[in-house]
């Protein structure tokens, strides 16, 4: 997923060069979670166990074409480019560079507290190399409600923690959604890029008014920018499944913003991962999700539907699950036509160019 | 010490809520672990059994992004709120996960490896008995406190007329002033106070941190899930309400 908008691109070259405010060194990355790219090979990468999102500047500038990339076992690869065994590695994310259309992965090499985070990039003949960390323009910012030393127990230890679910830039702003491990609550906050201070990143708190008469404060798990009648919003699927429309203009620090539903997705089912894109010039969305595979749906006048405020099942806009697309964990665009998709189909991992359907 | 705790297989020391009996809506577990464990094998290796020992068909919401704390030794296991929260869609085509009056035991099995690699000593078992439905929000009225003595370091005591879930009850409560030691009892229904100096005569307050909630999600204040044609007779905007108690 994680598109940036047009608009974006220009808010963001209208305040500053983006990788202006970048210093060079080593990137302290504990782990690596969602990806999304800014302008210009910037990339954003949410690190959970630092309570922080690092926007690093990848150098890879050069405009590129979208190729078929079919690399089948990627986790044996990333492996052996990392020096250790396939079971060692977790790919937690895939995002493609629209610049370069290099594909990005953020990868944890081990599986235990003491795991390595890196970052490994596949070009459009399917080579893997890995992105230095070591020497790099970067810089971080600290979520601000990252667990402060009084929330140690009476051992010392820390156990709150908030895994960042996804990153998306928009307008000039990083979005991150976290998910605590502990409070029941949906946290989305939006970051201005370039970093300034992180108290200008209040969270926004989501009321996920589904259901006419019960509203849940529920987690974000997966969003993508779209512009719906002319206004930046944010496409948002939460952990109970609906989807939801967020008008930007809304995510304000410390706004109260509801949600508006415009599907149900279905039961026994997790969204994964969402991309938009255009075809015979119409616009759809693309979500993959955990058990109902890879669905469809038209995004025309998404402001159209009205909020679904029945209880229902699978209202609002209609989708088609696209059949031959299995196992499929994350997507993103390549170009108007294709996309790729990190999937598990038959046991093997595999990185793949698909056409967008 | 370290290549003893190296050599010694891991085991699940602690699962919570403690209490033998739990809601309908129980909104997660949260499972203790002896050492660091692995990530990414989660969903294989924890089973809610029924009581004919038929697994429940997902009943947790499998994130791939699992909830670990930062040393991996507790994971944090949510039940879908899809089939918790009313009026949602899953709850009414499938069910929700557990139903009152019947029985479940939760199972983590020996196969999870540690950090190392290594399975656990043994598999664990959580059984609890369902009751009901819990859709009020915490109200800290209802709550009892101890009058612990003046020149004396005896332990406060904040009864709760119900479960808290037991991180945010470790967490979110404080005694306005004064750092010492807490310690969470009796499933989760008590928390306990222990001041570094001998209490002095006089008015404290403990502060109850309004995100705390109750097993079902249920915050002070605030239900899980709210219903907006419910009039609203209570807003708590707070960050904290106090609860006030004298020592003598």
């Amino acid at each position: 997923m994680k598109l940036v908008l047009a608009l974006a691109v220009t808010g963001a070259l209208a305040c500053a060069e983006p990788a202006a405010s970048l210093r060079v060194g080593k990137v302290a990355l504990k782990s690596a979670g969602p990806l999304a790219f800014g302008p210009e090979g910037i990339l954003f990468a949410g690190d959970s166990a630092a309570a922080s999102v690092v926007a690093i500047d990848t150098g890879d500038r050069k405009a590129g074409k979208a190729t078929t990339i079919e690399v089948k076992a990627i986790n044996e690869k990333v492996a052996a480019l990392l020096g250790t065994s396939p079971d060692q590695i977790l790919i937690a994310d895939a995002v493609v560079n629209p610049v370069s259309k290099n594909v990005y992965l953020s990868v944890s090499k081990g599986k235990g507290p003491d795991a390595t985070a890196h970052i490994v990039r596949v070009d459009g003949a399917g080579k893997l190399t890995e992105q230095s960390l070591d020497n790099v323009k970067h810089a971080s910012i600290a979520l601000p409600d990252a667990p402060s030393p009084e929330m140690k127990d009476r051992r010392g230890q820390t156990l709150r923690n908030e895994s960042i679910t996804d990153l998306a830039f928009v307008d000039g702003k990083v979005f991150v959604a976290g998910l605590s491990n502990e409070e029941f609550s949906s946290s989305l906050r939006a970051i201005p890029y370039p970093f300034e201070s992180a108290t200008k990143a209040a969270g926004i708190e989501i009321f996920h008014g589904a259901h006419g008469r019960f509203e849940t404060n529920a987690p974000v798990r997966t969003f993508v920018p779209y512009t719906i009648a002319s206004k930046p919003h944010i496409l948002a699927a939460y952990t109970c499944t609906p989807l939801v429309t967020i008008p930007v203009s809304e995510l304000t620090p410390g706004n109260k913003v509801k949600g508006r539903t415009i599907a149900e997705l279905g039961n026994r089912n997790r969204p994964l991962d969402m991309i938009v894109y255009k075809k015979d010039g119409k616009d759809f969305i693309l979500m993959a999700n955990s058990s109902r595979g890879v669905m469809k749906l038209p995004a025309e006048k998404l402001d159209g539907y009205e909020g679904i405020v029945a209880q229902t099942e699978k209202q609002g806009v209609p989708y088609e699950t696209v059949a031959d697309l299995k196992g499929v964990q994350q997507l993103d665009k390549l170009d108007d036509k294709s996309a790729v998709i990190l999937s598990d189909a038959a046991g093997s991992l595999d990185l793949r160019t698909i056409a967008l359907p | 010490m370290l290549v003893l705790a190296a050599l010694l297989a891991a085991e699940v020391v602690a699962v919570y809520p403690s209490a033998p009996v739990l809601p309908k809506n129980l909104l997660r577990f949260y499972v203790h672990f002896s050492e660091p464990m692995s990530r990414g094998e989660a969903w294989r290796r924890i089973a809610l059994l029924d009581e004919s020992g038929k697994p429940v068909e997902l009943p947790f919401l499998e994130l791939d992004q699992e909830l670990w704390d930062p040393r991996q030794t507790r994971l944090t296991i949510l039940f879908d709120p899809g089939r918790i929260k009313r009026g949602v869609t899953p709850k009414e085509e499938i069910g929700e996960a557990l139903e009152t009056g019947r029985s479940y035991t939760l199972v983590v099995a020996r196969e999870w490896a540690d950090a190392s690699g290594k399975p656990l000593a043994r598999s664990h078992e959580k059984k609890f008995r369902v009751v009901d439905e819990d859709r009020a929000p915490f109200d800290p009225a209802n709550w009892k406190v101890s009058s612990p003595r003046a020149g004396t370091r005896e332990t406060l005591v904040v009864t709760l007329p119900e479960p808290a879930d037991h991180a945010l009850l470790e967490r979110l409560l404080r005694v306005e002033g004064v750092t010492g030691e807490t310690s969470v009892a009796a499933n989760e229904t008590e928390w306990r106070f222990v001041p570094p100096q001998p209490w002095r005569k006089g008015e404290y307050r403990v502060m109850i941190d309004t995100r705390l909630e109750d097993l079902a999600g249920n915050k002070v204040g605030r239900p899980f899930d709210v219903d907006v044609f419910d009039r609203v007779t209570k807003k708590i905007d707070a960050k904290e309400v106090p609860l006030v108690f004298r020592v003598k």
